[in-house]
């Protein structure tokens, strides 16, 4: 289980995470969506342990990120926004860097990136350059970092933001595929692959979490309101809109 | 710890091959020590002097702008890429310390620092090879220059390092670098400038990196004193490398 409690980040003066709580349970697919700068990818570098927290508490599996990060860092698997990789690398050298850090050696290191290279559908461009791949594959190889040592925690941050409809495709079925059997938190600002992927949704906006919830539960909670929204997005809408009019008001 | 170390080294030592900047260092460096090679030493000013030819190889301008230069060159990318490219969250959200990622970048680029220094064989080889009859290379004191050079790109790569851990920029992170190995070669060699007090005098002397090399290096001594302090440089360097790095990595 991901456990937020609390949660603040300031950068200077301006309050980038305000006490927000979230639970992702075991086995549960999340979508945390929101506007660009609403705090997604503050809350998951805070999460994966990258950067520290102003207050609040964050536990992944069982394990509290700001005195073991390390421990949790273990079980958490990272795909930050933008796949930063390093571009002069072959893909299947990077990812047996990224395995060597960690933690696995000889075979278990060589299993382990054939394992990803297979189930991320990578293994035809295992010799090529990094910088050489498309959009797509890096996001792919990413994912493949991301799932090396077999992670039961997955924190993606916007997975497909630059990818054609095809490539958008593929990389849902591939997280329809790998969240079978794992917890993932999965950020993105595109409420289309919430509905195809999640299970659950959280929506954060200003730094705050303003709904959370399943996707129709969601959507009827959105359509008591004054608008009448039929699908996710309208509901998404229609929440931030009722937020800033609160705000305001 | 080891294993996340080496790899860190690994990548990074690998890496400077696969850029042209590890190669214009190299010649660049080749370039210097030719011209010195050719126009100090070539034209007889040793006059078939071992000592005095080395005195002119390891003891000109040339050669103290590469010492506090080439450790910035080689280690300007090492962090302040990561920070640039974005790929400090990758690194840092593995399970690995600070500390072993900057020992495992240490590493590597003091390692390079050593191949770039040991280019220099090859200028030594042939000026072994113009001697005059009868006179012979002094092996032992070029290994104990060797030991000089290697101790102060020791600490000046710690100091390149701590460097790149402040800016995302790669030529900032350099001339700070150079501007900190400056300061410490000049307040060594000016000392007089500064005090006219005896005990203030051999402060700045034993801390004055150009004459360990003057008055030890170059006549066959290594003083392990100077060794030592180097080291603690490099200590105290490494030191705040971690500790900026893991406060500035998603600044």
């Amino acid at each position: 289980m991901i456990e937020v409690e609390g949660l603040r980040k300031r950068y200077g003066r301006t309050v980038a995470l305000d006490g927000i709580s979230f639970r992702v349970d075991e086995g549960e697919v999340a979508g945390f969506v929101g506007l660009n700068g609403a705090g997604k990818t503050t809350a998951m570098r805070i999460l994966c342990g990258f950067m520290p927290r102003d207050a609040g508490a964050v536990t992944v599996g069982g394990i509290d990120v700001g005195k073991n990060s390390l421990g949790a860092r273990r079980l958490l698997g990272y795909l930050p926004e933008g796949v930063p990789l390093y571009p002069e690398m072959r893909v299947e050298e990077f990812l047996r860097y990224r395995a060597g850090l960690k933690g696995l050696g000889g075979a278990r290191a060589r299993g382990a990136v054939a394992r990803v290279l297979a189930s991320c559908d990578i293994a035809d461009v295992a010799r090529r350059i990094v910088g050489q791949l498309s959009k797509g594959y890096r996001q792919r190889v990413g994912i493949a970092d991301a799932l090396l040592v077999d992670p039961p925690y997955l924190v993606l941050d916007e997975p497909t933001v630059g990818l054609d409809p095809l490539q958008v495709r593929r990389l849902r079925e591939l997280l329809k595929e790998i969240g079978a059997s794992r917890t993932i938190i999965f950020s993105t600002h595109i409420l289309a692959e919430v509905e195809v992927v999640c299970d659950t949704v959280i929506v954060i906006h200003r730094g705050r979490i303003i709904a959370r919830g399943g996707i129709p539960e969601l959507i009827a909670r959105a359509a008591a309101g004054a608008s009448r929204p039929a699908t996710l997005e309208e509901a998404f809408v229609a929440l931030v809109r009722d937020t800033e009019a609160r705000n305001g008001a | 710890m080891v294993r996340r170390t080496y790899w860190v080294f690994r990548r990074d030592f690998i890496a400077y091959f696969l850029s042209p900047a590890a190669y214009v260092t190299m010649v660049g460096f080749l370039f210097l020590n030719g011209m010195v090679l050719n126009f100090e030493i070539g034209p007889g000013r040793a006059g078939g002097d071992v000592d005095i030819a080395l005195r002119l190889l390891f003891g000109n301008f040339f050669f103290w702008i590469l010492v506090l230069a080439v450790p910035p060159l080689v280690t300007m990318r090492l962090l302040a890429e990561e920070r640039r490219s974005g790929t400090a969250d990758l690194l840092m959200t593995a399970p690995v310390r600070t500390s072993e990622v900057v020992l495992g970048k240490y590493a590597a680029g003091f390692l390079f620092t050593a191949l770039v220094w040991s280019l220099l064989v090859i200028d030594l080889a042939f000026l072994a090879a113009r001697l005059p009859a009868g006179a012979e290379m002094d092996w032992g004191k070029v290994a104990a220059i060797y030991a000089g050079i290697l101790g102060l790109g020791a600490f000046f790569t710690a100091v390149g390092l701590w460097a790149s851990a402040f800016s995302r920029n790669q030529v900032v992170a350099a001339v700070m670098a150079l501007s900190v190995n400056m300061v410490i070669f000049l307040v060594g060699t000016y000392h007089q400038l500064f005090s006219d007090e005896p005990y203030e005098q051999l402060l700045y002397s034993f801390v004055s990196v150009i004459s360990h090399f003057v008055r030890d290096f170059a006549v066959g001594v290594v003083d392990l004193r100077y060794m030592a302090l180097y080291a603690l440089g490099t200590a105290i360097a490494l030191g705040m490398t971690v500790w900026t790095f893991e406060a500035r990595k998603w600044r």
